[in-house]
């Protein structure tokens, strides 16, 4: 029993003792759930954003490596070959809604895992050696810091209502003057941008790259964050992917066990938060502060 | 030449039929619920460990279990398991949910299943004891050049039956009819007396049986390993929407396809690429036949 609490206190302490690996990952992985967020901010659901990550690491990587670019233009090429990439994929593929856009869009990164096994300029199956290790804490946090501000910003603006309408009810938000089609590729366009610059962060984090680091595991990491954490605010899926990350290091004390454990855990929470733990409400004063009132059922 | 493509055509028809098994389980689940169930692969690939550890212990204690026996034993260990998957998995989240959340707790629920497997069976590769397989040697099939072993015959032989059975099931009896109402409309199901938790229980038994036959019939014909669910699942998965979702001869139409291009393009065409095609096809149907070849009697669009 002691044991067992002496463990849990150190998984709280142990937030205090991050290393700058540490905090780079979990930065990276919260700049891959604001990628997957920015589609859903106009309801589209979409798992390929391992396959725009992947996408943004090898571009970034070949500009880096082969043709001595500076790293932040090779994060911004990665970002926008993957965001032009989003583009193209988006247009056929946002005809479709729900379960199947998720479907098509899983179905894409696959596709692109399969052409980086076979693509020999980039090392095909072997993959590439020798990145160089430009990614630090400024870049990912300053990145981060961007975004944030950006999505922060963007929900009170003329776009983000846009989003937001489109997020409810297509039919009526086209009918508000709404341009949907461009509301959506704009927003899948954005999160294929955002998986892209995450994607060459990674890569010069690593400082090896290989098709199967951006895989089925990855893609359903990266819709974890932002479904555990939660899909209607933009500091879900931070929260998301700070748990995640921190926890599946931290349980390192259940050994074989932690697997388990975090299956569960997953499950749980979507049964009693099925949103996500940071809901719109969750940071609201007036919520925690008003009377309950019996509601309808 | 002709002889390698008819030993492809049945290796397709082999694989088809194992990949019908799966398929035809997400297609009962997706039609009954309307939901993706995406630790079905890993309920196929316990039912082959249930065959497997049967077999093992009863050979250590007095010898060869008939294959029908252990076929049948890993449809209810599969069974069992799929069930407790609904239990836990979908039934707490309530019908009104977001298509997301049972995506994401089935996901869960498939990692638990993998890594219960890699702890309980060890992660290498197993494959069913040699002294299994002689019990139908002899039954070889020989038709000119072309020879079927009684492996491949029972493994065509057994999806098939099972197909065929489950086709009855759904059409004819009481229990079947209920499982079409509830796909038809939940809602009208229940107000014409059907118990819908009961079916959707039933649905998730029956499913998963198949799935862990599959499970079997695959590990008689390759290995098994804790991994295997997920090409299965993924597979399943890209029949039933090639089939139409719900639609079950779809998904055995579809299956028998697939199980065939598979073999080809590992043939015929570039291997690394295999899955590739798989992918793109997966894609294309999404795409410009969202319902399927064969039509689907559901509709699976319904927003987020």
């Amino acid at each position: 029993m002691h044991a067992v609490i002496e463990s849990l206190a150190k998984v709280f302490t142990g937030i205090f003792s991050l290393g700058e690996a540490d905090l780079i990952t979990i930065g990276i992985n919260m700049i891959m759930g604001l990628s997957m967020f920015l589609p859903m901010t106009v309801g589209q659901l979409s798992f390929g954003q391992a396959g725009f990550m992947s996408i943004g690491a090898h571009i970034a990587v070949v500009l880096t490596l082969y043709a001595g670019v500076w790293f932040p233009i090779a994060l911004l090429a990665g970002g926008l070959g993957a965001g032009l990439i989003g583009f193209l994929v988006g247009v056929p593929v946002l005809r479709l809604r729900g379960l199947l856009l998720a479907l098509v869009t899983f179905a894409f990164a696959q596709v692109v895992e399969v052409f980086f096994l076979n693509f020999k300029p980039t090392g095909a199956a072997e993959g590439i050696r020798g990145i160089y290790p430009y990614t630090n804490l400024w870049y990912v946090y300053g990145i981060l810091a961007i975004l944030v501000v950006f999505l922060a910003r963007l929900r009170h603006s003329r776009t983000g209502r846009a989003f937001e309408a489109v997020k409810l009810d297509e039919v009526a938000a086209e009918a508000m003057g709404v341009n949907v089609t461009r509301a959506k590729l704009m927003a899948f366009s954005a999160g294929a941008f955002v998986a892209g610059i995450g994607g060459g962060l990674y890569a010069h984090f690593a400082v090896f790259i290989q098709y199967d680091n951006f895989d089925f595991k990855r893609g359903v990491d990266i819709a974890m964050y932002m479904v555990l954490g939660g899909m209607d605010v933009f500091y879900g899926p931070l929260l998301g992917a700070f748990i995640i990350t921190y926890l599946s290091t931290a349980l390192q004390f259940l050994a074989d066990w932690r697997w388990e454990v975090w299956g569960s855990i997953v499950i749980l929470v979507m049964i009693f938060r099925p949103q996500g733990i940071l809901g719109r409400d969750t940071l609201s004063a007036r919520r925690w502060f008003r009377r309950r009132q019996p509601t309808a059922a | 030449m002709l002889a390698t493509f008819v030993q492809q055509v049945i290796n397709g028809l082999m694989l088809g039929g194992s990949y019908a098994l799966v398929a035809i389980g997400y297609t009962l689940i997706f039609g009954v619920l309307n939901l993706l169930h995406l630790a079905h692969g890993e309920v196929a690939m316990i039912g082959s460990y249930v065959g497997l550890t049967l077999v093992l212990t009863a050979m250590s204690q007095f010898g060869v279990l008939p294959i029908w026996l252990v076929l049948i034993a890993a449809m209810i260990g599969a069974g069992i398991v799929g069930i407790a998957v609904e239990l836990v998995a979908f039934r707490p989240l309530g019908r009104r949910q977001l298509h997301i959340t049972p995506l994401i707790t089935t996901i869960a629920v498939a990692f638990i299943l993998q890594e219960a497997a890699v702890k309980i069976f060890g992660s290498e590769q197993r494959s069913f004891p040699v002294q299994m397989f002689d019990q139908l040697k002899g039954h070889d099939l020989q038709l000119g050049i072309f020879r079927i072993t009684s492996v491949q015959m029972f493994i065509i032989g057994a999806s098939l039956a099972l197909m065929v059975g489950l086709y009855f099931f759904v059409e004819k009896t009481q229990m079947g009819k209920a499982m079409r109402a509830c796909a038809e409309n939940t809602t009208t199901a229940r107000l014409l007396g059907v118990n819908v938790h009961w079916i959707t229980v039933w649905t998730f038994g029956i499913a998963s049986a198949l799935a862990g036959a599959a499970g079997v019939l695959i590990g008689l014909a390759y290995n098994i390993t804790p991994l295997m669910g997920v090409g299965l699942g993924l597979k399943g998965l890209t029949i039933m929407l090639f089939g139409g979702s719900g639609n079950i001869v779809g998904a055995m139409v579809a299956a028998l396809i697939l199980g065939m291009i598979e073999t080809m393009s590992v043939a015929y065409l570039v291997p690394a690429w295999k899955d590739g095609f798989a992918f793109g096809i997966l894609i294309l149907i999404l795409l410009y036949k969202p319902t399927g070849l064969f039509g689907s009697r559901l509709q699976i669009e319904a927003g987020r």
